[in-house]
């Protein structure tokens, strides 16, 4: 789990999604761990390529998101 | 007047409550009475007018100051009030997370049954409530927002059509009570069915959420359980959500928290015996 003044955002167990909710909105997002692995593919996010993302624990992978500027597309 | 206690909430019945005054004492065993008591809610049955009275009568139910359904004849009564008081709820009560499904309880662990109309929710909560299980609630999974347990309600199953002659074999216990059915409502013929008696009500504690089953009942269908991903069943608990969208970031919280925890399973069936095994094994 991951929590900023913004946004709360957690992998689900399965690693099925990340889901984040949106402390400005109220709205919540369900990204599906495959969509942001298709984004990494796509190159999306330069710094990291889908491979060495996998191998990150959960919060390693949602604070990878953050520095990249991911989770700003859901604000 | 009348004051009926559900466990959780306390309703204030007012007008004439006659004609269904008999099957609410036995629906709600020392749970009603007709002296004045503080009440969550309000509930006020109307006359529409004189001349309906005289020609074809009608009452309207006055709740909390509005009049959310369309009036009915007064011997559709008994349906409408039990409607009235899930209005209640889950239009008032933002205290707690709201889920529309029904639920079963055994060995200290809930099964959360969301699903549409005619998925058989009300059926399966009824027929297990009756054979061992304890019945929470069969209109929506009340969960505290800290602690994400799920809380029982006093209140009966609500039946519908083929159901009520499915589930009236099991109605055997002294602690049993079929209503009366009402028929040709909006929804079909409806009767309620009481699993417990008040004292065994009053002996439930919170349970943890082990398992959500999203059901669909077929005739025409084999048997077919499957997990499904843990992101589709967030997303379709949040679907059955009342009060999902007004009570924020705790209740994304606790539900990411029971979505993690508990089996979530998409279950096609035909056959109550079939699914009953199942569930037995998602609760030891």
């Amino acid at each position: 789990m991951q929590t900023t003044d913004t946004f709360l955002i957690h992998r689900l167990a399965d690693k099925s999604a990340f889901v984040v909710f949106n402390r400005l909105n109220w709205c919540t997002y369900i990204i599906s761990f495959n969509q942001v692995i298709e984004n990494l593919n796509e190159g999306i996010i330069k710094s990291i390529s889908s491979k060495d993302f996998i191998v990150l624990t959960a919060k390693e992978q949602i604070d990878t998101l953050f520095k990249a500027d991911y989770w700003d597309t859901f604000k | 007047m009348i004051s009926l206690n559900s466990g959780q909430y306390t309703y204030r019945i007012r007008g004439d409550i006659e004609s269904v005054e008999e099957q609410l004492t036995r629906l709600y065993p020392d749970s009603l009475n007709h002296e004045f008591a503080v009440a969550d809610f309000d509930i006020e049955i109307q006359q529409t007018s004189l001349l309906r009275t005289l020609l074809r009568p009608q009452v309207t139910l006055n709740i909390e100051g509005h009049k959310p359904f369309n009036p009915i004849h007064p011997s559709k009564l008994l349906p409408s009030i039990e409607w009235a008081m899930n209005w209640c709820v889950s239009a008032y009560d933002h205290t707690k997370l709201l889920i529309h499904c029904s639920v079963a309880v055994n060995n200290g662990k809930a099964i959360l049954f969301p699903g549409k109309s005619g998925s058989g929710k009300s059926t399966l909560s009824a027929y297990l409530g009756l054979n061992g299980w304890h019945l929470y609630s069969d209109e929506m999974a009340i969960i505290n927002l800290d602690t994400g347990y799920v809380e029982a309600v006093f209140r009966p199953a609500s039946l519908k059509n083929e159901s009520i002659e499915i589930i009236k074999p099991f109605v055997q216990a002294s602690e049993h009570y079929m209503s009366c059915t009402t028929k040709g409502t909006h929804k079909g013929d409806i009767a309620h069915v009481r699993t417990m008696s008040k004292d065994v009500y009053d002996t439930l504690e919170p349970c943890k959420i082990a398992a959500v089953l999203f059901l669909n009942f077929d005739k025409k269908q084999r048997f077919n359980a499957y997990e499904i991903d843990k992101s589709i069943g967030l997303a379709k608990v949040i679907s059955n959500g009342f009060n999902y969208s007004v009570t924020g970031e705790a209740a994304f919280s606790i539900l990411v928290s029971i979505v993690n925890q508990a089996t979530i399973l998409e279950v096609s069936y035909s056959e109550m015996a079939d699914i009953k095994e199942l569930i037995a094994e998602l609760v030891l």
